[in-house]
């Protein structure tokens, strides 16, 4: 049976990780492959790296940084998701080491070469990232580099459903904050047929138990909360304990 | 020691694959050029991308020719997601398109817009003492389309939405992971390393 996952996501500033608090503060964390190599220990199931300050930066992805986690080496799937604009871009960027792509801005600002894109790296390798707010129960596209939100169009994503695999869905304001992330999101969303992966706010709560109920949520993401403790995964999977036929079993103690 | 061609065409993770064999105690290299990958004595065909888009890169490199003559020479080679969907015979992703023909069988669709994504366990289908001990593993998976084929060159099945495909398969001195063994922790890793020694032994 195909196990949901529990994914670590390292934000990643000026080549630092850094811990992002509502897309607003960014408070210094440590060295980039000093965390990974925590996480690739702890047999998380999956590293999503979040390079912010790419695009803002007017530069492409982080091949340097993708090259040196590949280096530790690390045998964790990696996705990588930050700059990435172009054909030759989401090349470089699997070929360095990830499996997987994260298009963010790119869907904003030229959303057909989305497609191109997924010809040549196919469709499993992409994911689109949804920053999102959630105003008077209406949901809004956060354009994190310009600060505007514009209303989330459903029939659009819906076009998506054969060029990418998964939706990564950001709870903006939620981001840093336990249990309160949008589960309202994940049910206006049911409609698309394309696989969630939920990150921002869900903390060691109860809600990540309730967030891997909904069919369509494939992940759940945590970012802030396993920078700070040694194993800090194994505390995260014991919050979702409720959880724990959909969830691989911890293998950071086997020995083979 | 032994000295494994991670075959770079431009489609794969090619240097994380690299950094594995390392780490699990092969000679590793990784190159787009037939002479020297010639002098490898397993051959890895790796592969994160469209199959239509790889098979062209195959072909612009002249390594198509040069995979299919090394595999009748005997020597062994493993393919690895998209690299193992290459050594069948055709695909139906993107249009129909031919294959390298290393292991009889073609490339189908999942499901409509169907994607399997993430970590599943596998069964073994097969007596082979190499992958017999890594019945029921869990092993990360990211592919939207399976291998349909002869049940004798399924080396183990994976179950998905009640139906099942095959996560391993085998022709010869050919073997093919639909999974990810380099990014499958250390069950990944083991059993890389344990299919080498199995096709270098058996070669």
């Amino acid at each position: 049976m195909i196990k949901k996952r529990v994914a670590a996501t390292v934000v990643v500033k000026n080549d630092r990780v850094v811990q992002s608090l509502a897309f607003k503060t960014y408070l210094p964390v440590g060295s980039v492959d000093t965390i990974i190599q925590n996480l690739d220990r702890w047999g998380v199931d999956e590293i999503i790296v979040l390079n912010i300050d790419r695009t803002s930066n007017g530069l492409g992805p982080n091949i340097e940084i993708v090259k040196k986690i590949s280096s530790i080496p690390i045998s964790t799937p990696l996705t990588y998701g930050g700059g990435i604009t172009s054909v030759s871009d989401a090349i470089d960027v699997i070929s360095s080491g990830a499996e997987r792509i994260i298009i963010d801005s790119l869907f904003l600002k030229s959303p057909s070469d989305i497609k191109i894109i997924s010809e040549v790296i196919g469709s499993q390798a992409i994911i689109l990232s949804i920053p999102f707010k959630v105003i008077d129960g209406h949901f809004f596209h956060f354009n994190y580099l310009t600060k505007i939100f514009t209303k989330l169009d459903l029939v659009n994503i819906k076009q998506y459903e054969k060029i990418i695999s998964e939706l990564l869905l950001i709870d903006v304001d939620a981001e840093g904050d336990a249990g309160s992330y949008s589960n309202e999101v994940v049910e206006f969303f049911s409609e698309v047929n394309i696989g969630l992966i939920s990150y921002g706010g869900v903390g060691l709560s109860s809600q990540g138990s309730e967030l891997l109920d909904a069919p369509s949520v494939n992940a759940i993401a945590y970012g802030n909360i396993l920078n700070y403790g040694e194993l800090f995964f194994q505390k995260v999977k014991k919050s979702l304990t409720k959880s724990k036929k959909k969830l691989r079993r911890s293998t950071y103690r086997d020995k083979i | 020691m032994t000295k494994i061609g991670i075959i770079d065409y431009g489609v794969g993770n090619v240097n994380s694959l690299n950094k594995s064999f390392k780490s699990i105690g092969f000679k590793s290299f990784k190159s787009s050029d037939k002479s020297v990958l010639k002098s490898s004595e397993v051959l890895v065909l790796p592969g994160v991308g469209s199959f239509p888009y790889a098979m062209d890169r195959l072909q612009q490199l002249k390594l198509d020719n040069f995979i299919i003559n090394e595999s009748k020479k005997n020597k062994p080679i493993i393919g690895i997601c998209l690299g193992m969907q290459l050594l069948t015979d055709s695909s139906e992703e993107n249009g129909d398109h031919p294959g390298l023909g290393i292991i009889p069988g073609k490339i189908i669709e999942l499901g409509n817009s169907d994607f399997h994504i993430g970590w599943n366990d596998i069964d073994i289908c097969k007596e082979l003492n190499f992958i017999k001990k890594f019945n029921k593993y869990e092993f990360f998976f990211n592919h939207g389309y399976v291998y349909r084929g002869h049940v004798k060159n399924i080396l183990s099945k994976t179950t998905y939405k009640s139906n099942y495909f095959a996560s391993a398969i085998i022709q010869k001195n050919t073997v093919g992971f639909q999974f990810h063994p380099e990014k499958s922790q250390k069950a990944g890793l083991q059993i890389l390393k344990s299919t080498i020694n199995f096709l270098l032994k058996s070669k």
